[in-house]
């Protein structure tokens, strides 16, 4: 890419025209970044699992391209524990490892939009229909534990 | 307070950021907005794929900005973030990116700017939005007018800013000089960086 040289005016003046032509595009970023709520900053204190395996990035799929409509798998760490999900047209379930009952919560980037139980072996289930970046939240042994955002 | 917040340096947007200030976050969304889409757009997503994929890298800026050390490496940070994102999220839909296995760079055209150019770029575009910000408000105002798409006309200018249309030419010299000498300009220029952008000094 052969840059512009500012020493030139005329060139300069050109990639200042670039700069600050408003596009379309980042219009769409700006409102992405201003419809993730302050919420978020002002909840920054709950232990991170990080995304441990992706049946979509890691597995046959990632190689020979997902199958449309097939189950994502997804195992989320944060030391012992284990978030296990599965999205899939007609919802997520997921169980908490070890099985452990306790509130579960599913998040978009605007906050959370549902809550459930998990039951006596961990298990939880939320129905399907949400676009957009997600993550599951719950509280673990009494800790505040949420998984990383995974695009839905 | 806007108006002020577009003063601030990065290291007082992020510090305010994690100190949960709302206005701070919204405006470091409005400067890096730029360099993001810049990203995005090397890929072709849809609209709908571009709001999923900017929405995941500014949530995962939330929850990095507590950890930025050296706030000079966050367009550094997300630029790649993005890129990330951006090759993870076709590959979760089954849309593959061709690669180039030896330098594992994106490859679907040879035209293909390099991911570390869009990167410079979009930091070269950074530095001049910042460096217009240092500028009176007449001279940015010039400049800007000078750069319109359509340009204004000498005498639309002389009429709107008050000038003579003769003075227009060297007081565009002269603003243009001093956008150069700018600190957002300076730095980047000074920085050791000319092995990178070839014939600039």
């Amino acid at each position: 890419m052969p840059w512009r040289n500012w020493s030139d005016d005329e060139e300069l003046l050109l990639d200042i025209g670039d700069a600050v032509r408003p596009e379309p595009l980042e219009q769409e970023v700006l409102q992405a970044g201003r419809a993730v709520r302050a919420w978020h900053l002002t909840d920054v204190d709950k232990a991170l699992a990080a995304l441990l395996y992706d049946s979509h990035l890691d597995g046959l799929a990632a190689v020979r391209g997902p199958v449309s409509g097939s189950p994502r798998n997804l195992v989320f760490a944060l030391g012992e524990l284990r978030v296990e999900i599965e999205l899939s047209d007609t919802g997520i379930e997921g169980q908490l490892i070890p099985p452990e009952p306790g509130q579960v919560w599913l998040l978009d980037a605007t906050g959370p939009v549902a809550e459930t139980t998990a039951d006596e072996v961990g298990c939880f289930a939320f129905p399907a229909g949400r676009k957009g970046p997600i993550r599951i939240e719950c509280v673990v042994a009494g800790r505040r534990v949420a998984t990383e955002w995974i695009s839905n | 307070m806007a108006a002020e917040l577009s003063d601030w340096d990065l290291p007082a947007l992020v510090k305010a950021s994690v100190d949960r200030d709302e206005e701070a976050w919204n405006e470091l969304v409005r400067r890096f907005a730029g360099l993001v889409a810049f990203v995005i757009r090397h890929y072709r997503l849809s609209q709908a794929d571009t709001q999923d994929v900017s929405q995941l890298v500014w949530l995962r800026l939330v929850e990095h900005l507590a950890d930025i050390r050296e706030p000079s490496a966050l367009p550094g940070w997300l630029g790649t973030t993005t890129r990330h994102e951006c090759e993870r999220y076709l590959r979760i839909n089954g849309r593959s990116v061709a690669m180039d296995p030896l330098t594992m760079r994106i490859s679907d055209k040879a035209d293909e700017p390099e991911v570390d150019e869009l990167l410079l770029a979009a930091e070269r575009r950074q530095v001049l939005l910042d460096g217009l910000r240092e500028l009176n408000e007449g001279h940015r105002e010039l400049l800007l007018m000078l750069t319109a798409d359509p340009p204004f006309a000498y005498a639309e200018i002389s009429r709107i800013l008050g000038i003579p249309i003769g003075s227009i030419g060297p007081t565009r010299s002269r603003v243009l000089d001093k956008l150069r000498d700018t600190d957002a300009v300076r730095a980047y220029l000074e920085a050791d960086n000319s092995a990178q952008i070839g014939r600039c000094p």
